[in-house]
């Protein structure tokens, strides 16, 4: 490969030592090989230098007065500029201390004094392919996580378009339901029948998938604020009353503690309406119960129901996308298999918690939420800012 | 007979608005543009607007403050219609002043309940 050919090098490396003869001579040996190279005489010059203009590669004596090596060495790690340019010691030492030492500061290699110059052209040749190779792949990565966020926005903008037609669909057929345009026969009223909750099911999907992707493109604001959880818990749980209702199931707060935390209302009052729909669904009667327990720096918010439960084969499923588990119920469920993948996602990216599940066939499942007291508030760089800024909201 | 002013760019959102309100007993006035319906809200004195928060030229929140912030007609209940309700989104809405909120897709009962509550029937 064309990076390990020296001649066609358009980086340098970097000499640091304080015995004058010493850099001529590395200076020199790398020269005629056909690498470009600079040198240094003490570590605030060498520092100097990678700051302005960072090399591909450093070999760092050791023993120095004022700075030696290691220190050098460290700082240069700390530096976001010049962390990644690797370091080889070279040193009079041969003290396995000192090696170690040098391998804890952050160097790639060591080579000791007197060394011979094949070794250290071994050596350089083989640490400048793997620092290029290094940049490359991180290069492609990058490239990748863009590509990546594109893709989602893609999505977002894409589904976001699909709603509007969606809601004529659904808007006609319940006016059709309705009787507003006329009354239907019992045939024609199952037919506009399916075509609503075809409709309704699309939608969902739909919003599923906006929300899923405007998270992975990293378009979603989180805004912390003091939440009373009594309060939320309430909300979610007045609105599936009718659910409930309707299943002849009541649902049961029991709380230990109802603690303020400050957290994100709208996506934590989400992800608890994800939890107890599935509760309702996938049972056939009973209770659910909603309990609070709060640790230290998070509180749990457990939602456990008597239904048909997961088996322990299918548990780990329940949390990937599209995965509906077959069971008596499934069909009248009815479901996109995307609730707890997009709950989890929120969770964990989101709003900085966990989330897991325990489950007993035909005894019933505890889905529990682990939310930190305090979230804190995500750091939004302005490059992200200005591209929300000047494309469309979705 | 009260009137209706609905202020919606998607024709088939429109027409299905103004079937559910004439089917409710209102009369029905359109407009597709923000401005446009701002204008008709002066001229005609609707009892209520109906507004959707997506407009090609100026976005439903500006015409609300618009209206809310006119003399002339600020009185008049404006129930705002969006896609995907935000939390967030909602809590400005009100502070805009918009009496009521609907999410779509719309539901002909539910919103004719939900307006009637705002124009006190
Ligand atoms: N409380 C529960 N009890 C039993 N099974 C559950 C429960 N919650 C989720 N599941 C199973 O996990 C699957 C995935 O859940 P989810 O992602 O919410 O999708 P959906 O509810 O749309 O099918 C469900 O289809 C169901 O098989
Ligand atoms: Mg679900």
């Amino acid at each position: 490969m064309s990076t390990n050919d020296p001649s066609q090098t358009n980086g340098m490396i970097l000499v640091v030592d304080d015995t004058i003869a010493n850099l001529r001579l590395l200076i020199a040996l790398l020269e005629a090989a056909g690498y470009s190279a600079n040198g240094a005489a003490d570590g605030e010059t060498a520092l100097m230098i990678c700051e302005n203009k960072p090399p591909e590669l450093i070999l760092l004596d050791v023993r120095m007065p004022e700075m030696d090596g290691f220190e050098v060495c460290h700082r240069l790690k700390l530096n976001e500029k010049t962390r990644n340019i690797p370091v080889i010691f070279i040193s009079a030492l041969d003290d396995v201390d000192d090696k170690v030492k040098g391998f804890e500061v952050g160097a790639v290699d060591y080579i000791t004094k007197p060394f011979r110059s094949n070794e250290v052209l071994a050596r350089v040749s083989s640490h400048i392919s793997l620092f290029r190779m290094r940049q490359e792949i991180e290069q492609a990565n990058i490239k990748l996580r863009e590509l990546d966020k594109l893709k989602s926005l893609f999505i977002a903008s894409m589904s976001h378009e699909l709603r509007t037609p969606l809601n004529s669909i659904i808007g006609f057929s319940c006016i059709l339901l309705q009787g507003i345009s006329g009354e239907l026969s019992p045939q024609q009223k199952d037919d506009v029948q399916r075509i609503n909750r075809s409709g309704k099911h699309l939608l969902d999907l739909i919003s599923e998938v906006i929300d899923i992707s405007k998270i992975e493109a990293g378009r979603v604001e989180v805004s912390p604020q003091q939440v009373s959880l009594q309060e939320l818990i309430q909300e979610a749980v007045d609105n599936m009353l009718p659910m409930a209702k309707e299943k002849n199931m009541v649902i049961k707060i029991r709380t230990d503690a109802s603690p303020q935390i400050v957290t994100d209302h709208k996506y934590l009052l989400q992800c608890l309406l994800n939890l107890l729909s599935n509760a309702i669904k996938y049972s056939v009667q009973g209770t659910v119960q909603i309990h609070v327990h709060s640790e230290n720096d998070h509180i749990q918010i457990a939602v456990e129901d008597n239904g048909i439960g997961i088996s322990e084969e299918n548990i780990t499923r329940v949390f990937d996308a599209f995965e509906r588990l077959e069971n008596h119920i499934k069909l009248q469920a009815g479901g996109t298999g995307l609730g707890l993948y997009l709950t989890k996602k929120i969770v964990t990216e989101l709003l900085q918690g966990k989330i897991d599940a325990k489950s007993q066939e035909n005894v019933g499942s505890t889905f529990s939420l682990y939310i930190p007291h305090t979230l804190a508030a995500r750091q939004v760089d302005t490059d992200e800012l200005n591209q929300t800024e000047s494309s469309r909201p979705l | 007979m009260k009137l209706a002013l609905i202020i919606e760019d998607n024709i088939d959102n429109c027409v299905l608005i103004t079937k559910i309100l004439d089917h409710a007993g209102y009369k029905t006035l359109t407009a597709d543009r923000g401005l446009q319906g701002y204008k008709l809200a002066l001229e005609k004195r609707p009892d209520f607007i109906l507004l959707d928060i997506n407009l090609p030229d100026i976005s439903g929140e500006e015409i609300l403050k618009k209206i809310k912030q006119d003399k002339q007609i600020k009185s008049i209940p404006v129930i705002v219609i969006t896609s995907n309700a935000m939390l967030g989104d909602e809590a400005r809405l009100l502070a805009a002043g918009c009496n009521c909120y609907i999410e779509k897709p719309i539901d002909p009962d539910k919103i004719i309940k939900q307006l009637k509550a705002v124009i006190g029937e």
